[in-house]
Parts: C-alpha cells; sequence; structure tokens
C-alpha cells in the first residue's frame, strides 16, 4: 500500500530529475503525480539519511537513558543524538543535522556500523 | 591461536592475503575506505566494515580503528600488508597491546631495523657485509667528521638514521663538499624524521639492487628462500623484479643467505622479511632490512614453489615450519612486471574506470590483481593495479613469456604502463640482464631526448 510518505519520496526524485508528470501503473492500480502549476504551492519533502561518522556497535539510545528506539513516523530536531556507537569504551553520539520525520531504519540495535553506513532515513521539509 | 584475520590493507595485496588466508582455513575480514567501497575483494571477504574517509590517514593509516575494528569483528590477528602501518613500531605494539596478534616481527625488531645505525650495527655482529663505514652516528666533531670521510674514501654518502626510501641522503665528492653537505643533512634529518643522527658510508658508483628473502617462525627456524635482483628502478621504486639475479656466483649467494638466516636468529626475527643489498664488483652491501612482505615476493613463489602469504600466517599462529633450509632449492627463473595505470612515458596517473580488463594466460603465468572491468581507480593511492609474474625453465623462456603475457593483458578506460614493459623486454640491457640501478633512468633519459 502507498503511504503518504512514499508519495513525498516520488515527489523528491521528480524534482531532483525535473520530471513535469509521473505515472506508474500495477496490476489494477494506476496513480498520476503532476507537478503543480500554481506557484506558492507546498514544496514536496526530501530524503535525507543519517549516516554513523565513526565505527562500532549500534545503541538506539545512551545505555543508562533507557530511551526507546526510533521507529518509522517519529519527528527528529535539527541536532537531535538519534543513537550512538559504541566502540570500546567510548561512546560516539550520532547527530541529526536535519529536522524531520523518520521514514527508514537501516540497522538494528547491537549491529555494527561501519564508517559512512546510514542509520535512519528522514523526510525534511526544503 | 587465531581463526579469523583482519586485513588492514588494500588492492592487490588485500586479495593476496585473503586467499592465503582462505587456503589456511581462516575467516577473513576485510577494512576499507569510502573510496574502495565498490573494491570486488570485499565481496569475497566474510567480512567488511569500511574504517573511513578516503584520505590514508583517516583509514589505512588510522590505527585506532583498525584495531577497534578487529575487536568488533571478532578477529585475532592483523596482517598489515606492505606500506601504510606494515612498519610502524607504535602500530605492532598497539595491536599486541589489545591482545592481538601482528603479523610480522615484533615491535623491537621494528625499531632496531628502522634505525639503519642500529641495523647495521647488528648486520656487522651478525657477520652480514655492510657498506664501508662506521656502524655509529656521526659525531659533532667536524676534524674528526673529516678523518672518518678520509678514510673510507671519496665519494661517500651522508645519510638521516631514521630516513629511508631515497629521503635524506647527500652524496659527497670531495673533502670540500663535506662540511656543508654534513650541515645540510644533519638539518633535513632533525626536521624530516625527528632524528638529527646521520651516518656514513662509501658511495657505490653503479651497484645493482639484489636482496635475500627470509622467512623465519618463532621455534628458531630462520629461512632464506634465495635472492631477487630489483635493480630495475625508476626514482627509487622498483618497476621489474626478477629471481634469481643473473650472473652472480650461487655460492655467494647461499653464504650471504646464510648470514641473514644467522642475524634473524640472533635478533629473534619473526614473519617474512628482506635483507637489501647493494651489488657491486662481486661484492654484497647490506643497506637495509624491510620488516614485512614485499611487493615482488611472488618471483620467490615461483622459484620456491612456497607460499611466503601462507608462512607468515602459520609463524603468526605460532606454528613451527614444516620445511627446512636443505629442502629449499630454486628452479627456473621468474620474473615480474609492476602493472600501474599511469602514462607509460610522463609517468602521469591514469585513474578512472575500467571498460575492459582482459588478463593473459599461459604457461607459468601469474597475475595478482584486484581489478576487474567496472572497476573504479581511486585518485587516493598509488596507481599500481596488477602484478604480472611469470616463470620459465630458465631466464630466456621467462623473458618470452612475459613478452607473450604482456601482448594478451588488455586494460581499457584507462593508461597503463604495459606499453613500456613491454619495450622493456625487448631493451638490449634488461633483455643481457645484470644492469645496474641507473639504467632504467638512463635509458628513460636517452629516450625522451631522441
Amino acid at each position: 500500500m502507498i503511504s503518504i510518505d512514499d508519495l513525498d519520496r516520488v515527489l523528491g526524485w521528480m524534482l531532483k530529475d525535473q520530471l513535469q508528470a509521473l505515472e506508474v501503473s500495477e496490476g489494477n492500480a494506476r496513480i498520476r503525480l503532476k507537478m503543480a502549476d500554481r506557484p506558492g504551492m507546498p514544496a514536496p519533502r526530501v530524503e535525507a539519511k543519517v549516516l554513523a561518522r565513526g565505527l562500532g556497535r549500534f545503541l538506539v539510545a545512551h545505555p543508562r537513558s533507557g530511551e526507546p528506539a526510533l521507529k518509522v513516523g517519529d519527528q527528529v530536531v535539527a541536532g537531535g543524538i538519534v543513537g550512538f556507537i559504541q566502540n570500546d569504551a567510548v561512546l560516539l553520539p550520532i547527530v541529526s543535522a536535519h529536522a524531520g520525520q523518520v521514514s527508514e531504519v537501516h540497522v538494528a540495535a547491537g549491529s555494527l556500523l561501519g564508517f559512512g553506513a546510514p542509520v535512519l532515513t528522514l523526510m525534511v521539509e526544503p | 591461536m587465531f581463526d579469523t584475520l583482519l586485513i588492514a590493507n588494500r588492492g592487490e595485496i588485500a586479495l593476496r592475503i585473503q586467499k592465503a588466508a582462505k587456503g589456511l582455513g581462516l575467516r577473513t575480514v576485510c577494512v576499507y575506505s569510502e573510496a574502495d567501497a565498490a573494491a570486488p575483494y570485499l565481496e569475497t571477504a566474510d567480512q567488511a566494515v569500511c574504517i573511513g574517509p578516503s584520505a590514508s590517514k583517516d583509514s589505512y593509516l588510522n590505527a585506532d580503528a583498525i584495531i577497534l575494528a578487529a575487536l568488533q569483528t571478532g578477529a585475532g590477528a592483523i596482517h598489515p600488508g606492505y606500506g601504510f602501518l606494515s612498519e610502524n613500531t607504535a602500530f605492532a605494539q598497539a595491536v599486541v597491546d589489545a591482545g592481538l596478534v601482528f603479523v610480522g616481527p615484533d615491535a623491537a625488531c621494528i625499531r632496531a631495523m628502522g634505525d639503519k645505525v642500529a641495523a647495521k650495527k647488528a648486520m656487522i655482529a651478525a657477520g652480514v657485509p655492510c657498506v664501508p663505514g662506521p656502524d655509529s652516528a656521526l659525531p659533532y666533531d667536524f676534524i674528526e667528521i673529516r678523518r672518518i670521510a678520509t678514510e673510507i674514501g671519496y665519494p661517500v654518502i651522508l645519510k638521516a638514521a631514521g630516513g629511508g626510501g631515497g629521503r635524506g641522503m647527500r652524496v659527497v665528492r670531495t673533502e670540500e663538499e663535506l662540511a656543508k653537505a654534513v650541515a645540510v643533512t644533519r638539518e633535513e634529518a632533525e626536521r624530516f624524521f625527528s632524528n638529527p643522527d646521520i651516518y656514513i658510508e662509501k658511495f657505490l658508483e653503479n651497484p645493482r639492487h639484489v636482496e635475500i628473502q627470509m622467512i623465519c617462525d618463532s621455534h628458531g627456524n630462520a629461512l632464506w628462500l634465495g635472492d631477487r635482483d630489483c635493480s630495475m628502478q625508476r626514482r627509487h621504486q622498483k618497476v621489474i623484479e626478477e629471481a634469481p639475479a643473473p650472473g652472480i656466483d650461487r655460492v655467494l649467494i647461499a653464504e650471504v643467505g646464510e648470514r641473514c638466516a644467522r642475524a634473524c636468529r640472533q635478533i629473534g626475527y619473526v614473519g617474512a622479511g628482506t635483507f637489501e643489498f647493494l651489488y657491486e664488483d662481486g661484492q654484497f652491501y647490506f643497506i637495509e632490512m624491510n620488516t614485512r612482505v614485499q611487493v615482488e615476493h611472488p618471483v620467490t613463489e615461483m622459484v620456491t614453489g612456497l607460499d611466503i602469504v601462507a608462512m607468515q600466517l602459520r609463524a603468526a599462529r605460532g606454528e613451527a615450519f614444516d620445511v627446512v633450509q636443505s629442502e629449499i632449492s630454486t628452479a627456473g627463473h621468474a620474473i615480474e612486471c609492476r602493472i600501474n595505470a599511469e602514462d607509460p612515458y610522463s609517468f602521469a596517473p591514469s585513474p578512472g574506470k575500467l571498460t575492459e580488463v582482459v588478463l593473459p594466460e599461459g604457461e607459468g603465468v601469474r597475475v595478482d590483481t584486484h581489478i576487474r572491468a567496472g572497476y573504479v581507480i581511486p585518485t587516493h593511492y598509488d596507481s599500481m593495479i596488477a602484478k604480472l609474474i611469470v616463470h620459465g625453465r630458465d631466464r630466456g623462456e621467462a623473458l618470452a613469456r612475459m613478452r607473450a603475457a604482456l601482448d594478451g593483458f588488455h586494460i581499457g578506460g584507462v593508461v597503463t604502463n604495459i606499453p613500456l614493459q613491454a619495450a622493456l623486454m625487448d631493451e638490449p640491457g634488461f633483455v643481457e640482464g645484470g644492469m645496474n640501478i641507473h639504467h632504467l633512468e638512463h635509458w628513460l633519459a636517452e629516450r625522451s631526448s631522441q
């Protein structure tokens, strides 16, 4: 089933590739998107990835905070901590540069993150 | 005893180590930089971890990240390959301090061999022939320095004790030049190597570069695996290597090899290592020891039938070798051409996407490479993309096989030095064999002036 988030993502691609219209058919379902002619329409949200800038195990929150893991649909603020990278005695916060809504969580708690690995995808107001 | 090996290197040697490790049934972990994220050998590793951005200092030279990656992936040992951290004393020690095995000699051996004065002292103690000159750093008293230089006889060469790779050296041909040369070399030694010690040696005008391959286990077995001639060099970088060195008395080689083995036993050396010598007028002169596996190790493997990287791993696992010196012999002749993505005559690097890769095949042909069609050569590292090695019953057959193999080696999308290597296989001096270390530079200079 297509969600509003998916539409945002498709609109983001259209914007990036300067497509005026896009049509997708699958079985009996058909969806057609067309860029508005009128100025002043709200711009679609775009995707942004939060990446690991270090190496280690992914923690969803500080071990002493007990906060729950972020899930799809949660809101993140710019500068907000979205998790930690633990390596030996070092805890490195993973900071989101953007405010937005979580559209995808790429890693499970405890998994090994390499440098530059995607942690979350956010839908961000441009 | 470890069962998982982390490979702290990139390119062809990362793949070479991976193959040897798999042959021993080890699990392999490859670390890589962001620029190498699409490297083909990451697909065949049991695990791959990105340790940092493209710049070497942030990834392949980042000792902390590499050790942390080993601890996080359950690796019990780290193989440093060549270059990068392979001869870094602090790294070797940090690996051991983290409870891991460093595949190579211990930090004390690396430190001793990295200091040229200490290395020379150790070699003289073991009876390894050295270049004439004192086995200690030069004093500060100029009258004494002048006396030493006169005793050796001009020309002499001044070298920084902590230097290497052709840096921090100065040739002095007359007594009048000596005072200024000493001052400048000392100043450079302090500035570049943080060690003001310099030493003096006889300068050899037209030597060849001949080296002895060593492999040692931790049970006192120090084996020498024959010699290599690496005289075909440009700017101190080897271009072609071969084994054995043409035209050198085998009895003399065996004598030097035995002395190298004795030196290794005396310093408690474990792992692969190379004694580099200058060879002139029938005499060997020790210049330095490399405490790692070398780029040109395959030519020795081709003539001895031994797997040097597998032996490194066995030694690191604490195993005793199952071969003894009397069982080691060399058969035939092997030649290696380094294949670089660079202009064959201007030597300008040529990074980019490979549109076609056709590897040569044939009897006695070996290609050590990590490339394939579609691979993008990153701009951040050196330009060597493959090593082409051939083996023949004698040097003539090896040369013929190398000509055919170079002819059958096609790389599209970038420029390579294959045409230079092909030209050198027909160059009268190289074909004759036994040329000195200046031969290639002279040939290139002559060619460009025509």
